[in-house]
């Protein structure tokens, strides 16, 4: 019968431990989801920079929906980092709401016919977003700039703002936005870009083909 | 998975495709940096979630910022680290560790009573395993197990170690020596191990 021989313990210095322990560390790998993770990030940051760095104003978006026309996305803005978190922050809110309570306003429904005014306004522009926010709504969000010239904050845009954030939506909650989707995919989710308003609430919706 | 280290002028060109969404060029930064950065951060909080969790975040802000590395102040490696240390230090909520802040001083910390003439790696220690040395090697405050593990464990350049800390090389050498000795102490160190000649 072998016999295990343990070394004593006064044979190990300090330095032989830490080796070992090295030795040992060493056989350590991070989990694979890590990777995996990183990798749907690139892949979403090669498909969704642009719209990601590049703040809306809405004053001009408004005016487009609103028929006045003239109204274009500023996507050579300069990159705005600080609105960049803000952005992802609401982002996270906003899957929130939509899997969650429904509380997000769903303006198609409640209003067809204007609702169906703002959708050629918008997609007119060559920007195929359907709005979701009722008329109103957008009215009290993103205030024309006849009704702001006495509001030196609304003046500096700093309440008019929204950004065009790439998502994946599942298929069915495209019903809460008054979309249409196929009842057999419902699980699936469908890549999607949402005009998001600074507040979370969401404006427009673009579903990529 | 094993690790490939890269030459500078493929991490350079990895880091390029990188931006423009290349996810094969993340898979080869990922493979060369990944495993040191996340065995760093596990050896820190002793953690796999933990230190996952870290590393994930560290790499998204790189993917996210790639402009922020600038390869004249130090190695992708080491700034991969660098961040991973903060983005641990941000989320780690233990008592025990939050009361050794990252910019605490050397001086905060009493030396303990032992011959300071003694070189602690050549102190012999009671203790084998290297799970008990795992152990008190948590139980060291933070900025001595940072130095310990960048130093001893990943033996990890001095001056890298000491740019992922964030100190200075002097400052990086002085809690690589206490950490050391406050270690063989926290595992019973006696004496000197007799040099055979």
């Amino acid at each position: 019968m072998s016999v295990i021989q343990f070394p004593k313990p006064e044979d190990t210095c300090l330095s032989d431990l830490l080796a070992h322990a090295g030795e040992k560390l060493n056989q350590e790998a991070p989990p694979e989801w890590v990777k995996l993770q990183l990798r749907a990030h690139v892949a979403r940051q090669a498909t969704a920079p642009r719209q990601l760095q590049a703040p809306v104003r809405l004053g001009a978006l408004q005016s487009n929906a609103a028929g006045g026309g003239g109204g274009e996305f500023n996507a050579n803005s300069p990159i705005d980092v600080k609105a960049w978190g803000v952005a992802l922050a609401v982002l996270i809110a906003l899957v929130a709401l939509m899997i969650g309570s429904g509380s997000t306003r769903l303006g198609g429904a409640s209003d067809p016919s204007a609702a169906a005014q703002l959708t050629r306004d918008l997609t007119s522009a060559d920007d195929e977003f359907v709005p979701v926010a009722t008329p109103q709504r957008w009215r009290q969000l993103v205030p024309r700039q006849s009704d702001t010239t006495t509001d030196s904050r609304s003046a500096a845009g700093t309440s008019a703002r929204a950004w065009v954030v790439a998502a994946e939506v599942p298929a069915d909650q495209l019903a809460r936005f008054g979309l249409p989707f196929d009842p057999s995919r419902a699980g699936e989710p469908v890549r999607a870009e949402l005009l998001l308003h600074s507040s979370g609430e969401i404006l427009a919706v673009r579903l990529e083909r | 998975m094993t690790d490939c280290p890269m030459p500078d002028n493929a991490q350079h060109a990895a880091m390029t495709r990188l931006v423009g969404g290349d996810t094969l060029a993340l898979d080869l930064i990922y493979q060369a940096h990944s495993g040191p950065v996340y065995r760093y951060l596990l050896a820190l909080c002793g953690d796999t979630s933990v230190a996952a969790d870290a590393m994930h975040d560290a790499f998204v802000a790189l993917i996210d910022r790639p402009a922020g590395f600038d390869s004249t102040r130090g190695t992708l490696g080491g700034y991969l680290a660098g961040i991973a240390r903060r983005v641990l230090w941000a989320r780690w909520r233990d008592p025990l560790h939050q009361a050794t802040p990252l910019d605490s001083s050397d001086e905060a910390f009493d030396e303990p009573m032992s011959d300071a003439s003694d070189d602690p790696m050549q102190m012999v220690v009671t203790i084998q395993d290297s799970t008990a040395l795992m152990a008190a090697l948590l139980d060291l405050p933070w900025i001595f197990r940072e130095a310990v593990v960048l130093v001893d464990l990943q033996e990890r350049d001095y001056r890298e170690a000491a740019a992922i800390a964030g100190i200075p090389l002097n400052t990086l050498r002085t809690r690589v020596l206490r950490g050391r000795r406050r270690l063989a102490l926290a595992l019973g160190a006696k004496h000197m191990k007799e040099q055979t000649l």
